[in-house]
C-alpha cells in the first residue's frame, strides 16, 4: 500500500516525504471515516482532523505496528469519540418497517436500491460492530488487521463481524420481504 | 454439526477463514439443511454486496484542505522548541492557554482565594511566635495576594497569576505550613500559581488539538483530543515546580509574563495571548481581536469576524499579530496585525 522508505523518511522527518505520504492515505482515511459517520460533510471533518493527527503524531508510529492499520487505528478513534451520533441503534426485532416496491422494478434500480439499504443498515449498527464491517470490507483487513486497529481482542473482532453480518442479513431480508426485491 | 455451528463456519467461509476440511463438513450439512441453505444465500450475498459498496473519494484533496493548518502546527513547534530551551519568566511570553471558565466566575474564584489566603496568613500568625519570620512570611503573602487582586480593574493584570480557585486553595493550604517553615520569604499560593502557568506557546486551534486539560496546576476544563503542540520537557518542568518559585518570579514584571487565554467554545469565544516581551496582550472576545498595552489600555481594536479563532500567535520579536479565522464552511482566513502601525491585514 505504502512504500516503507516513504514512511521511514517521514518518521525522520522528512516533511515532503511526510506530505506525500498523507496524500496517498487520505482517500483510505476518508473512506472508512465516510462509513462511519454516515455522512460527507462530518467525514471530511474527521478525516482532516485524523490527516493532521497522523501529520503531528509520525514521530509516535513504530515500525513494529503496521503503518495501515496504525492510520486507521487513529481515523476510527476519532470518529467513534468525537462523531459519535445520537441516534440510537435499532435492534433486528424493532425493525419492521416495510418499504413500497415503487413503480419501477427494473435492475438498475434495484441494486440502487440494495446500496442504500446496505449503507442504511450498517449505520444501524453498534459502533464497533459498524468500524468492524467497515474495516474488513472497505479497506479489506484481515481479522488480525482489525484487532490491531480496533484495539481489540481477536475473537472479539469475529463475533462482532458474524454478529454484524447476520444482523445486516436480517435487515436486508426485511427490505426485501418489503416488496423492492422480493 | 449443528446448525449453529454451520453458521460459524459460513461466517468463516466468507472471509476464506476455512480449511478446505472444515469446508467440506460445512457443505455436507448445509446440502441437508434447508435453512442453513438458505442462510448461507443470504450470508453470500449480503457479503458480496457488502464487498461492492461505492468506494468512496474524498470531493475535494484534504491535504490540500489542511496545508495551511500543518504550516501552523510546524510554526507553533519551533516556537514551542524555542520557548523550552530558555525556560525562563520572559521567555513565556507567546502562550496562550484555553480554559472554559468564564472571566467573571475566574475573577470572583480569584478573590475568594485571596481571602482564602488571607485567612491561612491569620491562622498561621495566631499560631506563631516568632515575629521576623512571621513578619516575612505575611509580607510576602500579602503582595501576592495584592498582585493578584489588583488586577481586577486593569486589563493587563487580569490575566495574573491565579489558576482556578479550588486549585489555588488546594495549594494555599498545602503549600502554607512549608513555605512559613522553611522559606518565610517566599509568598507560596500565588506564587506557585504563577508558575503553573509558565508554559510555552499553545496556540489554542479550536479543534481539539490544543488540550488545555494538560495544563499543569490547572484542572481547568479539557477538550477531547491530543496534545500536539507542547513539549513535554516544559509539563515536567511546570507539574514540579508548584511551591519552589524563585522570588524574582514575583516582580511585576512576571506576574505581566503569565497568560493565560481561554475559549467558551459553546458561547463567546475568549483567547489572550501576550507578546513575547510583554509589552501587548492580544485578546480574541466578542468576535474580534483587541490589543492591549502593558498599562492595559486598548491600542488597537480589529474587525468583528464570522466565524471561530482556529489559532493565534505572535511574531517572534513582537512586533506583529497573527491570527487564524475559521469560517463556517470550514475555510480559514489569517489576519495580522501590527499594533505599532494600527494595521490589520488579511493575508
Amino acid at each position: 500500500m505504502v512504500e516503507p522508505s516513504l514512511i521511514r523518511a517521514a518518521r525522520e522527518g522528512d516533511r515532503e516525504a511526510l506530505i506525500t505520504l498523507l496524500r496517498e492515505i487520505e482517500t483510505h482515511v476518508y473512506r472508512t471515516a465516510y462509513y462511519l459517520v454516515g455522512n460527507e460533510q462530518d467525514a471530511m471533518d474527521a478525516a482532516q482532523e485524523a490527516l493532521i493527527r497522523i501529520y503531528s503524531k509520525i514521530g509516535s508510529y513504530e515500525e513494529k505496528a503496521q503503518f495501515k492499520t496504525w492510520v486507521q487505528r487513529i481515523v476510527t478513534n476519532i470518529c467513534i469519540d468525537k462523531f459519535r451520533r445520537s441516534k440510537p441503534t435499532v435492534s433486528i426485532e424493532e425493525h419492521e418497517m416495510v418499504f413500497e416496491g415503487k413503480e419501477s422494478v427494473e435492475g438498475e434500480v434495484m441494486a440502487a436500491y440494495a446500496a442504500k439499504d446496505i449503507r442504511e443498515a450498517i449505520d444501524r449498527l453498534p459502533e464497533h460492530h459498524r468500524a468492524v464491517v467497515v474495516l474488513r470490507y472497505l479497506q479489506d483487513f484481515s481479522y488480525n488487521e482489525i484487532a490491531d486497529s480496533l484495539d481489540l481482542p481477536l475473537n472479539t473482532v469475529k463475533s462482532y463481524l458474524f454478529r454484524a453480518r447476520q444482523q445486516l442479513q436480517v435487515l436486508l431480508r426485511d427490505y426485501q420481504k418489503g416488496g423492492v426485491r422480493g | 454439526m449443528n446448525c449453529q455451528e454451520v453458521m460459524d463456519y459460513m461466517q468463516r467461509e466468507l472471509d476464506g477463514d476455512l480449511s478446505v476440511f472444515e469446508s467440506v463438513k460445512a457443505h455436507e450439512h448445509i446440502r441437508q439443511c434447508a435453512d442453513c441453505a438458505a442462510m448461507y444465500e443470504r450470508l453470500k450475498r449480503l457479503s458480496a454486496e457488502l464487498e461492492n459498496l461505492p468506494k468512496v473519494t474524498p470531493p475535494i484533496s484534504l491535504v490540500d484542505a489542511i496545508l495551511p493548518k500543518l504550516d501552523e502546527i510546524d510554526r507553533v513547534k519551533a516556537a514551542s522548541a524555542d520557548a523550552g530551551a530558555t525556560d525562563l519568566p520572559g521567555s513565556a511570553g507567546t502562550t496562550a492557554r484555553t480554559s472554559p471558565r468564564r472571566r467573571n466566575s475566574r475573577f470572583s474564584l480569584r478573590i475568594l482565594s485571596g481571602v482564602v489566603a488571607a485567612g491561612v496568613v491569620a491562622g498561621v500568625f495566631l499560631v506563631m511566635n516568632d515575629p521576623d519570620r512571621l513578619h516575612d512570611s505575611i509580607s510576602g503573602n500579602f503582595a501576592a495576594t495584592e498582585s493578584s487582586s489588583s488586577g481586577s480593574s486593569d486589563p493587563m493584570l487580569m490575566m495574573d497569576a491565579s489558576t482556578d480557585a479550588s486549585g489555588a486553595q488546594k495549594r494555599f493550604g498545602a503549600a502554607m505550613p512549608a513555605d512559613i517553615a522553611e522559606a518565610p520569604a517566599q509568598g507560596t499560593g500565588a506564587d506557585s500559581s504563577a508558575d503553573s502557568l509558565k508554559q510555552p506557546a499553545r496556540v489554542p486551534s479550536g479543534d481539539g488539538l490544543t488540550d488545555s486539560g494538560a495544563s499543569p496546576g490547572s484542572d481547568t476544563g479539557s477538550t477531547e483530543g491530543e496534545d500536539v503542540m507542547s513539549p513535554p520537557a516544559v509539563l515536567d518542568g511546570a507539574g514540579d515546580r508548584i511551591g519552589v518559585a524563585e522570588p524574582d518570579e514575583r516582580t511585576e514584571d512576571g506576574v505581566q509574563l503569565v497568560i493565560t487565554g481561554f475559549a467558551d467554545q459553546k458561547g463567546g469565544e475568549l483567547v489572550e495571548s501576550v507578546s513575547p516581551d510583554g509589552s501587548y496582550t492580544a485578546v480574541f472576545a466578542d468576535s474580534r481581536v483587541v490589543v492591549y498595552d502593558r498599562d492595559g489600555n486598548a491600542r488597537f481594536e480589529g474587525e468583528a469576524r464570522q466565524g471561530s479563532i482556529a489559532a493565534m500567535g505572535w511574531s517572534e520579536d513582537g512586533t506583529y499579530f497573527r491570527y487564524e479565522i475559521r469560517l463556517e464552511d470550514g475555510t480559514e482566513e489569517i489576519y495580522r496585525i501590527d499594533p505599532a502601525a494600527g494595521t490589520e491585514t488579511k493575508e
